[in-house]
């Protein structure tokens, strides 16, 4: 009897150690995640910040009053037949002047940049859903304003990884082009 | 002095062996019409494909407007050539009226600048807004228009 009774303890002292030891595994785990999404929210809220440093906001502002040469809101051309080219023919324009000249510079700047955030969203070190709410909006106005320069750009420089990466940041479903 | 050896073969032999040899000539062959037939096949689908499936900001180097509107717009050139800045933005269906904000007014658009969606011109679906540097607007008057066609080709950066 008592052998039994010596067993049937040692069996539930067992069983609650092992359980113990699987809580203990569970919250081990669940503060390593967290500890790896505070991480990842770290490594996003640096990349946010580093868009604000002032060489690569005087080039997105530059890059953004370019479109001021444009004679309307472009909004105005929205969905119009021919809008994809006319755009096309501006943005070459501001960047490939007729003189021979070629301001890419501020394109180059903030374009590798989003390519580099890019590129931590997609190795999942950056979160995609923060670095989409502070820098999706950006990313695809530049991608999708840019587009020919960007185009140009790599073939004349043989960039060929050039704008790749930066289609990691664009919203999903919001294609540059109408259907 | 030269002795040359035969066998002899029964000659049914012969003639059995040199069907089957015929056979399956002729099925080697057929095979290799098909292989050659379904390689050709496969470039060309995969050509028109990637030609339809991947997206490409190099738009052709030309514009598809309708004739007329284009017509409109080479008389027009004077009157394009005052407005403000390097590059024209022209409204070719508003043609003559070439106010843009009359323009605008036809239309009504609610999103924002970086929410704009582009739509490629093409001779099925002819641009309804064109753009042209002022140095190449002063050349458009001079491009000839093929008569008898709706749709025309015109190069996006005309020279003259």
């Amino acid at each position: 009897m008592a052998v039994v009774i010596g067993v049937a303890y040692a069996a539930s002292q067992y069983y609650l150690s092992e359980r113990q030891a699987r809580k203990d595994d569970a919250v081990a785990i669940e503060k390593a995640e967290e500890q790896a999404r505070k991480v990842r929210v770290e490594a996003s809220l640096d990349f946010i910040r580093g868009y604000q440093q002032d060489h690569i906001v005087t080039a997105r502002l530059q890059l953004l009053n370019n479109w001021n040469k444009f004679p309307i809101p472009l909004s105005e051309i929205d969905g119009l037949p021919g809008s994809a080219e006319v755009i096309d023919q501006y943005a070459n324009s501001f960047i490939f002047q007729e003189d021979g000249t070629v301001e890419a510079d501020q394109l180059i700047t903030v374009i590798d940049y989003l390519d580099v955030v890019g590129t931590c969203v997609k190795e999942d070190i950056c979160l995609s859903s923060i670095i989409a709410t502070h820098l999706g909006r950006d990313a695809r106005s530049f991608y999708c304003l840019y587009g020919a320069p960007i185009e140009r750009l790599r073939k004349d420089r043989v960039l060929k990884n050039f704008a790749v990466e930066i289609k990691e940041l664009l919203p999903e479903g919001e294609d540059c082009y109408a259907q | 002095m030269d002795v040359k050896y035969s066998i002899a073969r029964p000659v049914h032999l012969e003639t059995s062996s040199r069907r089957i040899y015929v056979a399956f000539e002729q099925i080697i062959l057929e095979m290799r019409f098909t292989v050659r037939f379904s390689i050709a096949c496969f470039y060309l689908f995969s050509s028109l494909f990637f030609s339809l499936a991947t997206p490409s900001y190099a738009h052709d180097h030309e514009w598809h407007v309708k004739a007329d509107d284009f017509r409109c717009v080479q008389q027009q050139v004077e009157k394009y050539l005052q407005q403000q800045g390097d590059q024209i933005l022209i409204f070719i269906v508003d043609c003559p009226d070439i106010d843009i904000v009359a323009s605008l007014q036809k239309r009504v658009q609610n999103s924002s600048g970086s929410d704009v969606k582009l739509k490629t011109n093409t001779p099925e679906r002819p641009a309804e807004v064109i753009t042209f540097s002022r140095s190449e607007l002063l050349c458009v008057a001079k491009i000839k228009i093929e008569e008898g066609r709706p749709v025309i080709a015109i190069p996006k950066n005309p020279s003259c």
